[in-house]
């Protein structure tokens, strides 16, 4: 199961799907909504990727792995 | 680094007291059973718009905790703030204010830059970690720079009562 968290003012939104053929509508729709997002000016990262490995930014769907944190439009303060 | 100056340690000692201020307030406010307490006569309730701040708040530092390094972690937990160190940038203190919360330690430069919209504080803070880390060059585009804002008195955090 994958993860994607949005954040926003609850903390965060969950969406979860994986890559079986059962999952596809719950995939089509988080593809949707990652697209949306970074078309917004969101940016993306893979995070918590085990061994050490660092978090990366992420801009393709499929590059997905088990977590991403999806960051609302960055703007100055 | 040239024409780097380094910060008046009483300075840092005044930022380190403010965070620390902030930090009990806000954990405060995330302790079980907070969520059901009302907010309307809190110091901070311009940070607390809407009765399920204090849920949001708690389930964004569960998040931070989460994924902050073990370093991190300790600092976080020991002081209410954590560096970040930001390829080809340096290292940054990232405080748990909204405004002004990336300092440079060594020149005492602040920068603002923030998610749209009104993120927990703990959000705002994973989100700026993760772009110092990782995209340093896109929140150095977008961030406002107050050069040596920390190094004024005047501009530190002000006493937040802790009632």
């Amino acid at each position: 199961m994958k993860t994607l968290r949005v954040l926003d003012s609850s903390g965060d939104r969950i969406v979860e799907f994986d890559d079986t053929a059962a999952s596809t509508e719950c995939r089509e729709q988080a593809k949707a909504l990652f697209e949306r997002l970074l078309a917004g000016g969101s940016t993306a990262f893979k995070v918590n990727r085990g061994n050490g490995i660092a978090d990366e930014k992420v801009t393709n769907f499929a590059a997905l792995e088990n977590e991403t944190i999806v960051v609302p439009r960055v703007v100055g303060g | 680094m040239i024409g780097a100056v380094a910060p008046a340690s009483g300075v840092v000692a005044t930022l380190r007291q403010g965070c620390a201020r902030f930090v009990r307030g806000l954990r405060r406010r995330v302790a079980p059973g907070s969520a059901e307490r009302a907010v309307s006569d809190t110091p901070m309730r311009h940070l607390l718009a809407g009765p399920p701040l204090a849920v949001a708040e708690r389930r964004a530092r569960d998040l931070l905790l989460r994924m902050l390094s073990g370093k991190q972690r300790r600092e976080f937990e020991l002081c209410g703030y954590f560096s970040v160190e930001a390829p080809g940038r340096g290292r940054f203190w990232i405080l748990p204010w909204r405004s002004l919360n990336v300092v440079e330690p060594v020149t005492g430069d602040c920068y603002c830059g923030m998610p749209e919209g009104r993120l927990p504080v703990y959000d705002l803070m994973l989100a700026q970690k993760l772009l110092l880390e990782n995209d340093p060059q896109h929140f150095f585009s977008v961030a406002n720079r107050h050069p040596n804002f920390a190094l004024h008195p005047r501009n530190t955090r002000p006493a937040v009562s802790t009632r």
